[in-house]
């Protein structure tokens, strides 16, 4: 899977195994702008990412929690979710994520 | 440690362990690491009304709080003066049931979450000016005075006019809000009590003052919004229903206690400790990157709320030891942040300390929701004080709060050099 991070352009290609969510894939990896404080609680909003492009069989609904938390990050988007919401799964590989810079 | 903890080990600890005046200052700690080395979940039978467990180690800690359905937070989040329990009227006036500190799941889960995008990081950022702003004031005040105190001039005015600005109080009666706080909450020591007042009747005397001040504020906020917390606690709702006056009341005196004492706590003892250390307070005054790394070392070093409180629901075991259904547990968070286990040179305080996975605003479901506003005040307040004051002169010793709860000063009077 691939995180963008707007703020400097850079693509990281992160290998997902061994983690349950692509938040804690990204804080492993030291991805800029993914913070991960609550540790996937939902109370902290240290994690949005806009998803770019889905691969086929990759699904993950948003909650009413998850929606309520989106409605204050920085630079929401149709495409924004939070990344402790998204589970590793074998389809994950290709997922692509953009790390929206910090306003 | 002294001779005679050791001849009678149980009675002096548990003696020690229930006498609020033993945990004025630090020296608390010695015992503490004598616990976690040798009765790590401690039977806690000292003066207090009703025994307890004591646990210090880290992981039984984490274990505590993880699980609050095991471990109820109805009896109260800390201990309560004395270590009794509440009354039922005492419970009514504290709200018990009613506000997210002392809720369990599924009630707590559902009064928490619609509040926790109100304190989230991006939202708390936002604040980032009009916190700056009342630092600088606060600074320039206690600047031109020259003679100052790190308490009454810095840490205790700092959140009041941070949290009551936010909650929307008006400048007029922050210093009686503040007030009420002071005594709710600093019961055990002598100083802050109120004659003819057994130290829990005071707690709740004050609270409930609190109470009836942010219901008045509550209620006005439903009749006529306005850009602050009442108005946005005054509007939670659970799905479709408006949480009821008193669960959207309880929750602004969460928001005022909460957000009146542990910072306060934080700001006195992380200044002070940064005075101590003028080398470390250097580096940080030229590098504005060790700024979390300070903040997240004074949580841990301070704790300014020492232990936590959770009654066993069932019976259950911890750390090797039999705990009954009804047991009061005690999470000793103050000694799970200095547990050698987890943290290299437990007792050295080190800004550029990492990781710092300390517990200081709790672990689980009740982990502080107002983290974020303190954080932001530290991160603020320290990088500038330092720059500020590079040449500051004690003119006294510290006096420490008495409080087997909130590690925290009372006085510190200094003077700007010359
Ligand atoms: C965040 C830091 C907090 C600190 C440092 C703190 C500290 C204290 C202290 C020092 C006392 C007096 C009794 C004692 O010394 O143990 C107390 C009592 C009390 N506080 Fe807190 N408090 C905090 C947060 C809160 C919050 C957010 C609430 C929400 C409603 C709350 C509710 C109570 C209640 C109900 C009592 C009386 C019962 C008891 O002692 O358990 N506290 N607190
Ligand atoms: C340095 C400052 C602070 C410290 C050390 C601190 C500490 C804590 C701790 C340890 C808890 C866990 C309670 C438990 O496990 O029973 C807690 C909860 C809480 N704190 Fe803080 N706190 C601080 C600042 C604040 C601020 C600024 C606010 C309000 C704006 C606040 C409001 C609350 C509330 C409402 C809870 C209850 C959360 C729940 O039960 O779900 N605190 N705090
Ligand atoms: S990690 Fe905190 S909201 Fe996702």
């Amino acid at each position: 899977m691939t995180f963008t991070v707007e703020e400097t352009g850079r693509e990281l290609v992160l290998d997902a195994s061994g983690h349950a969510t692509l938040m804690q894939v990204a804080v492993e990896a030291d991805v800029p702008g993914i913070v991960g404080e609550c540790g996937g609680e939902m109370t902290c909003g240290t994690c949005h990412v806009h998803v770019e492009s889905t691969p086929a069989g990759y699904t993950a609904a948003r909650s009413h929690d998850e929606e309520d938390m989106l409605e204050v990050v920085d630079a929401p988007a149709p495409g924004s979710r939070l990344a402790c919401q998204l589970p590793v799964t074998p389809a994950v590989a290709g997922l692509r994520l953009r790390v929206p810079a910090p306003s | 440690m002294s001779a005679d903890v050791h001849a009678a080990p149980t009675l002096d600890v548990d003696r020690c362990l229930t006498d609020p005046q033993f945990f004025a200052g630090m020296q608390f700690h010695d015992l503490f690491r004598r616990l976690r080395a040798e009765d790590p979940v401690h039977w806690t039978v000292g003066d207090y009304e009703r025994p307890y467990w004591s646990l210090t180690r880290y992981d039984d800690c984490v274990a505590l709080m993880s699980d609050s359905t095991l471990f109820s937070n109805l009896a109260g989040p800390h201990l309560p003066p004395k270590g009794r329990d509440l009354t039922p009227e005492e419970h009514r006036m504290f709200g018990t049931n009613t506000h997210i500190l002392m809720s369990d799941p599924p009630d707590h889960g559902r009064r928490r979450r619609p509040m926790n995008k109100h304190f989230s990081v991006p939202v708390v950022t936002r604040l980032r000016p009009m916190f700056s702003e009342i630092v600088t004031d606060l600074l320039d005040a206690a600047e031109a005075k020259g003679d100052f105190d790190i308490v009454a001039d810095i840490a205790a005015p700092l959140p009041v006019k941070v949290i009551l600005r936010l909650l929307g109080v008006q400048e007029e009666d922050w210093a009686a809000v503040q007030q009420m706080a002071v005594n709710a909450l600093h019961s055990q020591d002598a100083e802050f009590q109120v004659d003819g007042h057994d130290e829990l009747t005071a707690v709740v005397t004050y609270i409930d003052q609190v109470y009836q001040y942010v219901l008045g504020l509550i209620l006005d906020r439903r009749a006529t919004p306005a850009d602050d917390y009442a108005t946005i606690l005054a509007q939670l709702r659970d799905g479709d229903e408006l949480f009821t006056e008193r669960e959207a009341a309880f929750m602004a005196v969460g928001f005022v206690l909460g957000g009146l004492e542990g910072t306060r706590n934080a700001v006195s003892v992380g200044l002070m400790e940064l005075m101590a250390h003028p080398e470390q307070a250097r580096a940080l005054a030229a590098d504005p990157a060790l700024t979390s790394g300070t903040v997240e070392e004074v949580l841990r070093w301070t704790t300014p709320s020492k232990n936590r409180l959770r009654v066993a629901t069932a019976d259950t075991e911890l750390g090797g030891k039999q705990i009954r259904a009804g047991d009061w547990v005690v999470g000793w968070i103050a000694s799970a942040n200095r547990d050698e286990a987890v943290f290299d040179r437990p007792d050295d305080f080190d800004i550029t300390r990492t990781p710092n996975k300390h517990l200081s605003f709790g672990h689980g479901d009740h982990t502080c929701i107002g983290r974020a506003m303190a954080r932001l005040e530290l991160e603020i307040l320290f990088p500038a004080f330092v720059q500020r004051f590079g040449d500051l002169q004690t003119r006294g010793e510290p006096e420490w709060l008495v409080s087997d709860n909130a590690t925290g000063l009372k006085r510190y009077p200094v003077r700007v050099g010359v």
